[in-house]
């Protein structure tokens, strides 16, 4: 660009005045909005501070409910692994749902929930292993009887829904065997449920009692 | 100490303490020059006023992340550059919202000469007004707020010879546009001369 043109561009430049007065209530206005604006902010942040408490504690009662169900799983796996123990009628009704659950283990393993939930001390624990080791053979025998009964039974059934011709003696004779065998099975139940009692401090009975008879 | 003698740093430090005293010291020292450097932005006084208002409520919001090393009025002219440019994107999304005519100030001279003056002025806002946002800033800080182009580099974010670029750039442009306006007044003048002597025929 010449400078004759640049000399004559700036100098229309600097013809173009302005001049505006001042603004007397600017200060009160940009204080006004400044207090306002942070109010709300102030506001907001209240607001997002209850959000976050409200979630939190959502979260927190979520996962509360969460490891009570968790708990509560573990609770009924255990005392129903404890019924796979001393109550062969529930072990043959719990393994034809699920044969899973008939997993052998040692009987200390299978035990040692109730060193945690009745607090025994190792000499009750160990006096209890021995216990329930002595009725082991005895619960295992009925369970089997049981279990052939039960299949005799199926047998029946599976034949009446084909020809409906049974001998009704026979399936008599099998249901009869199955109540006996039953009959026996909780007289051992409650034999050895006594017997477990008298290892135990009230306390602990009490726990105990209400662990078995729901 | 007084007022007048404490930096624009030292304020902006003590509006970090949430002196608001400070704000209201930074207020008395900018408002005029940020107004006319607002003012010739927009072209439009309340605009214009509200923007500086908003200004000066982003300083304070933005207290804390000054930093004092850096020049206050750069950094309040960047806050004020970047509204300006807002208000335009804002103006281009809603073009029902019509700006008002500019008033111009009234000095001593006689009623032609100031008619005369006041044409010229008109027309050379206009044609700034017509800059893009880079070259209308640089150019309303360089001409009119007498900021250096170090200065200039900070408040638009860009380099020395970026400065130097966008001023010979707006300069050029603001010529070419005057050059055609020129033209276009010599034209009218030439025509009014020959009408008078079509009329005698």
């Amino acid at each position: 660009m010449k400078d004759k043109n640049r000399d004559q561009l700036e100098s229309r430049l600097h013809a173009w005045k302005v001049e505006l007065e001042r603004d007397p209530m600017l200060k009160a206005h940009v204080m006004n909005r400044i207090a306002t604006e942070e109010k709300l902010v102030s506001s907001h942040v209240w607001r997002l501070r209850w959000v976050g408490i409200f979630a939190a504690a959502a979260v927190i009662t979520l996962t509360a409910f969460f490891i009570s169900q968790q708990l509560e799983r573990t609770r009924l796996l255990q005392e129903g692994g404890y019924a796979l123990l001393i109550d062969p009628v529930s072990r043959a009704k719990m393994v034809s749902e699920n044969p899973v659950l008939d997993s052998e283990g040692s009987l200390v393993d299978r035990l040692s929930f109730m060193q945690r939930r009745l607090h025994l001390s190792q000499e009750q624990f160990l006096e209890l292993v021995e216990l329930h080791q002595g009725y082991n053979d005895r619960f295992n025998l009925i369970y089997e009887e049981l279990v052939s009964l039960e299949d005799q039974y199926s047998s029946f059934e599976e034949l009446r829904m084909e020809n409906e011709a049974i001998d009704f003696m026979a399936l008599y004779d099998v249901l009869s065997k199955r109540q006996e065998c039953e009959g026996r099975a909780k007289r051992l139940s409650e034999d050895l449920i006594s017997h477990v009692v008298t290892i135990l401090k009230p306390d602990q009975r009490k726990v105990y009692l209400s662990m078995v008879r729901g | 100490m007084s007022e007048l003698h404490i930096s624009d740093a030292a304020l902006m430090g003590q509006l970090k303490q949430d002196d608001t005293r400070a704000l209201a010291s930074l207020i008395d020292r900018w408002e005029g020059r940020l107004l006319h450097f607002i003012y010739r932005y927009v072209q439009n006084e309340s605009i214009a006023r509200d923007l500086v208002q908003e200004t000066f409520v982003r300083v304070y919001q933005a207290r804390n992340r000054f930093d004092v090393k850096r020049n206050f009025s750069t950094w309040m002219f960047g806050i004020a550059a970047n509204l300006c440019r807002n208000h335009y994107r804002w103006l281009s999304r809603h073009a029902e919202a019509e700006l008002e005519s500019a008033p111009e100030p009234v000095d001593n001279k006689t009623p032609v000469e100031q008619i005369d003056t006041q044409e010229k002025s008109s027309r050379i806002a206009d044609h700034v007004r017509a800059l893009p946002h880079a070259l209308r800033v640089a150019l309303l800080l360089y001409y009119y707020e007498d900021l250096s182009y170090e200065e200039i580099a900070a408040v638009v974010g860009c380099s020395i010879r970026g400065v130097e670029s966008r001023l010979y750039r707006a300069r050029k442009t603001l010529a070419a546009r005057m050059d055609c306006e020129q033209e276009a007044a010599g034209s009218d003048l030439s025509k009014a001369r020959q009408t008078p002597s079509k009329l005698m025929i």
